[in-house]
């Protein structure tokens, strides 16, 4: 008889499936090398019968049911509810910032522009606010007494 | 016409969200993980609780699995490492005595109606030692081939022919010694 080890997988499988009666010439002539008829019949009886109980068992175990994936929800609340990454959020808060930062430096700047401009002839630029300057005429005629000087 | 195999199921569930396909996985191999579990852990509840966890992971997370691997050999591997985890976290609670206390009349209360025979095979099983329990509830429960076993259990392959064969040999000793006072 040959070692435990190099026993073949078909007489393992064998022994689940066929009594030694039902054995054809190979299988006979395999399992012999191995085992004698009395013994194949013996563990083939052990097989038979743990696999007879072990088929009963499953009605002792709960079937337990898997969760339902969620409903779909409305395509609004999929808006309100969409997830992004902090890293997105935060890059977006910071960029209003900045935006809002440069939209009152330039605000500031055209009213720097406007304050430079005064002193020139404006009476036909447009300001930024497109509102038309006006300039007052003053003829000779009307001009300050105090504000002539006599050089 | 044949079956789509559980690693084609797994990979459409994964990539197209074919719950049916999830479906039939999970009713092929629930069971049987349970089964493997119960034997294995000597406990039905959490056998089935651990089979749970493992399937609503793969649920929730598909790509847990490669499809390029064997589905069996992940399956039950899975399994195995959890109830390791479960036992080392047991270890350290007080009440780990007791559960396995509990649990021994498991599978022998399921017996009583049963002939004394088959009383005898299942008790016998129930008494082997771990290492070889668990080879001969894989091959001769959940059907997997020596080399899926071999995997699982991370052993030779003839380590595993000898071990299923030495069960058989003790299965057998512990039932004609049961049968011996009533002759």
């Amino acid at each position: 008889m040959n070692s435990m080890n190099e026993l073949p997988e078909e007489l393992l499988d064998l022994l689940a499936q066929k009594s030694y009666q039902e054995l054809n010439a190979t299988e006979r002539e395999m399992v012999s090398r191995f085992l004698s008829p009395e013994s194949y019949d013996e563990y083939a009886s052990l097989v038979s019968d743990f696999q007879q109980m072990d088929q009963e068992l499953p009605a002792t175990a709960p079937q337990l049911k898997l969760p339902e994936p969620q409903e779909k929800r409305s395509k609004l609340y999929q808006l309100f509810t969409y997830r992004i990454p902090a890293y997105q959020a935060v890059a977006a808060i910071f960029l209003a910032l900045v935006l809002f930062q440069f939209s009152t430096a330039s605000r500031s700047g055209s009213v720097t522009d406007d304050l430079h401009t005064l002193g020139k002839d404006t009476a036909s630029t447009p300001s930024t606010y497109g509102v038309q300057k006006v300039g007052t005429p003053l003829s000779e005629d009307d001009y300050p007494e105090e504000l002539i000087f006599n050089l | 016409m044949s079956q789509p195999s559980d690693e084609a199921l797994l990979e459409r569930f994964a990539q197209h969200k074919d719950r049916k396909a999830f479906d039939t996985v999970y009713n092929r191999y629930f069971f049987s993980l349970c089964k493997y579990l119960g034997w294995l852990t000597q406990e039905s509840d959490t056998g089935a609780d651990i089979a749970q966890n493992i399937f609503l992971k793969l649920l929730e997370q598909p790509q847990v699995f490669d499809t390029r691997r064997n589905f069996k050999v992940w399956l039950y591997s899975s399994a195995k490492n959890q109830w390791k985890n479960e036992l080392r976290n047991r270890s350290t609670r007080a009440g780990h005595l007791k559960t396995l206390t509990a649990s021994d009349t498991y599978f022998t209360s399921e017996l009583e109606d049963k002939d004394n025979r088959l009383k005898a095979v299942f008790a016998a099983v129930n008494q082997l030692n771990e290492i070889h329990r668990e080879v001969f509830v894989l091959k001769y429960s959940n059907g997997l081939s020596i080399q899926e076993i071999s995997e699982v259990c991370q052993l030779a392959e003839g380590t595993v022919k000898s071990r299923i064969f030495n069960a058989l040999q003790q299965i057998k000793k512990h039932v004609s010694t049961r049968k011996t006072p009533q002759t």
